[in-house]
């Protein structure tokens, strides 16, 4: 095949704008390592739409890119965090002891983080903990108040008895 | 060095790479997008997920063959491809009225079959082959449109082209 010819076949136009089928670019990538010629034509094609991209450019609004970069930071800092975070090895007696990483514990929310400090580990202890004595206290008066309940219906119905 | 600074080194750099990319490219990929969802909010939001997407690989974006805003386009129009079918396609009136393919100046230039092809290659994700059947034309007729399109954005731009 002549090249001038596969060149005016339009099939570079076609891999310029991502249209071209997986065989064609195959082939294209092979012939461009090959032939100068196709590499320089296709380097023309990408002037050409870069010229029209420019053409129709819109500037971004002020603060895209701050979304674009908090968004990377919170990939960045899930990839930074987990590896030193969950990392597990074992001491000479075979006990496992956890690595401490960092001091914050990282509470996903929708798209964003909340940091807390791990002191506040205690404090919901804490309020598990008197959330639980709570319940315990609630059970047992309430079982005591039935029995008490009992003990009156029983002595009202004796005092009936007595009074007949 | 230590790992975690090396890695913040890292973290840091593929942060400036992005915004390289952003400061080169995001003005033209925005009006890509635009042209596709004729929606300036819809727009700026595949704008951010192409940008993060292009976060998590870099390195990519530098080495095999095509420029960046080229593969960048090709990474929108894989975003955008649930969004084509409810596209409509260049020429018409309802695409026409919100769009600004009218008023460039390349695409001006081109009849409307050759603006068909163009745009619904570049701006509507059509295959050639697609556009073959709903043109009833063979597929290498739709690359002669194509490449025509080409020569007209050329002659646009003052240069005759060397092929």
């Amino acid at each position: 095949m002549a090249i001038q010819d596969y060149i005016e076949s339009g099939v570079l136009e076609a891999y310029i704008i991502g249209a071209a089928s997986a065989d064609e670019v195959k082939e294209l990538l092979y012939l461009k390592a090959r032939y100068p010629e196709i590499n320089l034509a296709l380097q023309q094609l990408e002037a050409d739409m870069e010229r029209v991209a420019q053409h129709m450019a819109i500037k971004p609004p002020p603060g895209t890119w701050d979304k674009i970069a908090q968004e990377i930071d919170g990939l960045i800092l899930r990839q930074d965090t987990e590896p030193d975070t969950f990392e597990q090895r074992s001491d000479r007696n075979g006990y496992k002891t956890h690595k401490t990483g960092n001091q914050y514990i990282e509470v996903e929310a929708e798209s964003t983080y909340m940091r807390l400090h791990k002191n506040w580990k205690w404090a919901f202890w804490a309020v598990f903990a008197l959330a639980k004595v709570f319940l315990v206290c609630s059970i047992y008066f309430y079982l005591e108040n039935r029995q008490a309940q009992e003990n009156i219906k029983e002595l009202k119905t004796e005092l009936r008895q007595l009074k007949k | 060095m230590s790992a975690r600074l090396l890695a913040k080194t890292r973290e840091d750099d593929r942060l400036l790479s992005v915004r390289s990319l952003y400061d080169s490219c995001g003005a033209m990929l925005l009006g890509y997008l635009f042209e596709v969802v004729q929606d300036q909010g819809i727009a700026e939001q595949y704008l951010i997920d192409i940008f993060n997407e292009v976060a998590k690989t870099p390195a990519n974006y530098n080495t095999n063959g095509l420029s960046t805003l080229s593969q960048l386009q090709i990474l929108a129009r894989n975003k955008l491809a649930p969004y084509y079918q409810t596209v409509k396609d260049c020429g018409t009136e309802q695409h026409n009225a919100k769009s600004t393919t009218a008023k460039n100046k390349y695409l001006s230039q081109m009849t409307p079959e050759q603006q068909h092809v163009f745009c619904g290659l570049h701006y509507h994700g059509k295959s050639i082959a697609a556009l073959a059947i709903e043109m009833r034309k063979p597929e290498d007729d739709i690359r002669k449109i194509l490449k025509e399109s080409f020569t007209l954005i050329r002659k646009a731009n003052g240069h005759t082209g060397l092929h």
